[in-house]
């Protein structure tokens, strides 16, 4: 249903269309041919399997020549084939390509199929299609097997207690890396091709009787729907099936941590994965739920409190302090304690700027310097951290542009910005700072509470697949208060969170005969 | 309805409280101060027992006639030109309502923090910020207003530093003031608690419209308690005196006690950003209500498109005061009208929905409603 072939454009504009494959197989051959627009790396192996005293009957082998293991192609398949069919000694009539199936080819995976279309997607995802000459039917045999990127630590949401490794590329690798966690039956993933022209495997993976049906059929829903070209990352993906595109925040959970996905998945979210991206999606997402860390479920629940309470703060910081700073400086000094207050005046003696200016200033070079140096290499990148914050700094200090305490409110606003544990709402929490500014520099406090309250009223206007962006806060869910701010010892998360509306709510304390694996997956798989 | 403007049980209270709660509790406890001096505190009460009565009998018209509003059924249980006169009465009432909140805040805004931004400009900023969440659906308000909520408790928090100045001797001698002197003084201070009406129109929207009454009465009883600790706390903070002569006490009263360890100074301002949200989410619910009113008096889904013309309404009509004692007379005048609305308008539609061919009404009522339920499981 999902299948639709972009190159041939009949196929597109009619889904239904089946094509039946030919009877005769210098048909077929031309016909594959044909359809790949004799693509240079497509590679066409035709032989004959001799059956000793009745007849050869001619055969082709077809696959995409770096999709495919020639290992594998050579021992499981054409080895096979060339030498062991000799021992076909039945009468002329019987079912040579059942044979071939059932007792010559000794690849693990293949299936017969006579639908054309099928056959050319097969091909596409590197598979090898065998067809034999008087068949209108096709083995598709799966041999793929391509370069990737081994298995490394996760950049962008390292932690110092739990596992290192995070998704690459190739999504069986990364489907693998969650069913190693998830050894539960009922851990679903369903496969299916997005893309006109990329065709590229979405998997939808999702726990059946934890995750709620509603929540899987509106994400299956929302997937079909997309109709781009190609899925380059699951980036595209996200961007096309959130709520609210027009939102600064993001209302779909990115992470390139396996751990994360198995704690999302038996929470009753729905994850969702796609090749050549080493970032999985997880739904529905509130704010507090990307505000939280992995390692907050590792570590002791008193480390963990203490770090969440210093994220949550470090987040406001983040969103408020160069416009609180330029509330005070240049509408309200009379907040300032006098002591500070005399030192601040003395210190913007002789500064050309107001106050905005001096802190757009200030604040956009940093986004400069951040840019920088997530572009350059390695340990060119921390230099120009260094120069920047430093030597920048204390250059602008004394050439009179800015002021001293400027630079502690940037530097405090950086580092802060990089606690946020989620990148892209740190992304949204970056730029609602720049409009924090604008409102602060033209109606001082007023004007900053105002734009808070903006914030705020768009907040509370998000939903992430039907769930409040603002929950456990909004509407109020005591219940799932103990998972916020303060994370309660794991004694007594016996509850998923109310949120995800799950199946089965109880996560601890449940041994059921059989069905217990599922509990107490955050953090307690060792055992 | 669409799901964005339902409302949970769990929220009425919220609604309840941001609405009440906001600019005229500042000017509460100098009015009371002023109009009964140590009685003010009895005249509160009183005010308190009306209103609470006022809002059992809302609440009784709301439940009456669950899944409708006001402006469904006040045609049909009035006649249709009574019933519509009446709709657009309460329309200006909640129109002039927000006016009245959005001109006291522009005062004090004025005031404390930008002494040389023309009031206009006040006004228009916050203005069109509320439209903004107000255009959004009720489900979004209420979330925000949860968020403000918990905003509104970070001033009591400083209340163990009044203990040090605290006097209990201003509160004594009770009942010099005559009973005229305080009922005057309870009317004139129910316009700070104006609010609980909106439930005519947005209860039929809550998830439980049959059982509105006792999340409403915890709402009701939760912000009174908070505007009587913060009038408790003014007049023996501050002294009964003093308190008459101030506009704000609420602020100046912190001014009194130190606040040990904080960064800043004047936390009198830093506590008006409180009041800012306090305002906001009063506008907004205010917007909200006034515009849905309006789109369910044309039977139209939502009321969306009302937002900023009531909101341009508002402005107009809050610019009409000349000085803070038209001001003053106009928020009492519109105390007069909830009462009107509460102990006249709603006593009426409850007795003409039970006389009026009850059965019929009742049953007429009732059949959307079970098809509501076949609907939504």
């Amino acid at each position: 249903m999902y299948i639709r072939l972009a190159f041939d454009k009949q196929c597109l504009e009619s889904e239904a269309v089946f094509l039946k494959l030919s009877k005769r197989i210098h048909h077929n051959v031309q016909f594959f041919k044909q359809q790949f627009n004799d693509s240079t790396d497509l590679v066409v192996r035709q032989f004959s399997i001799s059956i000793p005293g009745i007849r050869e009957i001619a055969g082709a082998l077809i696959f995409f020549e770096g999709l495919i293991s020639s290992h594998l192609i050579t021992n499981a398949v054409l080895d096979p084939i060339l030498h062991e069919a000799s021992r076909f000694q039945q009468p002329i009539d019987a079912d040579i390509l059942s044979f071939l199936k059932e007792s010559v080819l000794t690849n693990a995976e293949h299936s017969e199929t006579n639908d054309a279309n099928k056959v050319v997607l097969a091909i596409m995802m590197g598979e090898a299609a065998l067809l034999v000459d008087g068949y209108n039917a096709c083995l598709t045999i799966a041999v793929q097997d391509w370069e990737h990127r081994a298995i490394q630590s996760p950049e962008s949401e390292g932690v110092v207690r739990g596992p290192r490794d995070s998704f690459v590329e190739a999504i069986n690798r990364n489907l693998m890396l969650i069913r190693r966690r998830l050894r539960d039956p009922s851990l679903v993933f369903e496969r299916i091709q997005i893309g006109n022209r990329g065709q590229n495997d979405v998997v939808i993976a999702y726990v059946k009787d934890i995750a709620n049906e509603e929540l899987v059929n509106e994400v299956r829903k929302r997937l079909n729907k997309i109709d781009m070209d190609v899925i380059l990352d699951s980036g595209y993906v996200e961007q096309m099936i959130e709520d609210d595109w027009w939102s600064l925040f993001n209302t779909v959970q990115d992470t390139e941590r396996p751990d994360e996905v198995v704690a999302g998945l038996v929470e009753g979210r729905v994850a969702v994965l796609v090749d050549n991206s080493p970032f999985a999606l997880l739904v529905p997402s509130t704010f507090n739920s990307q505000m939280l860390s992995p390692e907050d479920y590792y570590v002791r629940w008193p480390a963990a409190n203490f770090v969440r309470l210093i994220r949550f703060i470090a987040a406001f910081v983040a969103f408020l302090t160069p416009s609180l700073y330029i509330a005070l400086i240049s509408f309200h000094p009379e907040m300032i304690p006098t002591q500070l207050s005399l030192s601040i005046a003395a210190s913007r003696e002789g500064l050309p700027f107001p106050s905005i200016i001096e802190a757009l200033i200030m604040e956009l070079s940093l986004e400069l310097l951040r840019e920088a140096g997530i572009r350059l290499p390695g340990p060119i990148g921390q230099t120009v951290g260094i120069v920047g914050g430093l030597i920048i700094g204390e250059a602008a200090v004394n050439a009179g542009i800015v002021s001293p305490i400027m630079v502690i409110v940037v530097a405090m606003t950086a580092i802060a910005g990089f606690i946020i544990p989620t990148y892209t709402l740190s992304f949204g929490v970056r730029i609602s700072r720049f409009f924090l500014m604008f409102v602060t520099s033209i109606l001082g406090l007023y004007g900053l509470t105002l734009g808070i309250l903006v914030v705020l009223g768009h907040m509370a206007t998000l939903t992430s697949f039907g769930v409040s962006y603002l929950s456990p806060w909004a509407p109020l869910s005591l219940k799932d208060l103990h998972d916020s701010v303060i994370r309660s010892p794991w004694h007594g998360l016996k509850k998923r969170p109310s949120y995800t509306k799950a199946d089965d709510p109880t996560r601890q304390g449940q041994r059921m005969p059989k069905k217990s694996k599922k509990k107490q997956n955050r953090g307690k798989q060792k055992q | 309805m669409s799901a964005r403007d339902k409302l949970l049980t769990q929220e009425v209270p919220v609604i309840i409280i941001n609405m009440i709660y906001g600019i005229g509790t500042i000017t509460l406890p100098s009015l009371l101060a002023r109009s009964a001096g140590p009685d003010g505190i009895i005249a509160y009460l009183a005010a308190v027992a009306v209103y609470i009565i006022g809002t059992v009998l809302i609440i009784l018209l709301v439940q009456r006639f669950p899944n409708h509003g006001l402006a469904d059924y006040s045609p049909m249980l009035l006649g249709t030109v009574p019933g519509f006169a009446v709709n657009l009465l309460f329309t200006l009432y909640l129109i002039f309502l927000v006016s009245a909140v959005m001109r006291a805040f522009a005062e004090v805004t004025k005031f404390f923090l930008l002494p040389r931004t023309p009031i206009e400009a006040i006004m228009l900023s916050m203005l069109f910020t509320t439209s903004i969440l107000a255009r959004n659906g009720l489900q979004p308000i209420a979330r925000a207003c949860q968020i403000i909520l918990y905003v509104f408790f970070i001033p009591f928090l400083v209340i163990p530093l009044f203990v040090s100045v605290f006097d209990t001797g201003e509160f004594l001698p009770l009942f010099q003031e005559k009973p005229a002197v305080i009922a005057k003084a309870a009317y004139n201070s129910i316009f700070s608690l104006t609010g609980v009406e909106i439930m005519l129109v947005l209860g039929s929207h809550s998830e439980n419209s049959k059982r509105l009454m006792r999340p409403a009465l915890i709402g009701v009883a939760i912000v009174l308690t908070m505007i009587l600790i913060a009038v408790v706390l003014a007049f023996g903070s501050l002294s009964v005196d003093q308190t008459a002569k101030l506009t704000d006490p609420l602020f100046e009263m912190i001014k009194y006690v130190p606040v040990p360890y904080s960064i800043l100074e004047r936390i009198d301002i830093s506590f008006y950003t409180v009041w800012i949200a306090a305002t906001y989410s009063t506008l907004v619910i205010g917007l909200f209500t006034a515009s849905h009113h309006v789109a369910e008096i044309f039977k139209l889904d939502n009321g969306k498109g009302f937002v900023f013309p009531l909101a341009a309404v508002v402005y107009f009509l809050a610019l009409i005061p000349k000085n803070e004692n038209e001001v003053l007379a106009f928020n009492i005048m519109l105390g007069a009208a909830w009462l009107a609305l509460t102990f006249g308008l709603v006593p009426l539609l409850l007795v003409l929905s039970k006389i009026r061919n009850p059965k019929g009404a009742k049953k007429q009522m009732q059949q959307p409603q079970k098809k509501n339920r076949k609907a939504n499981p």
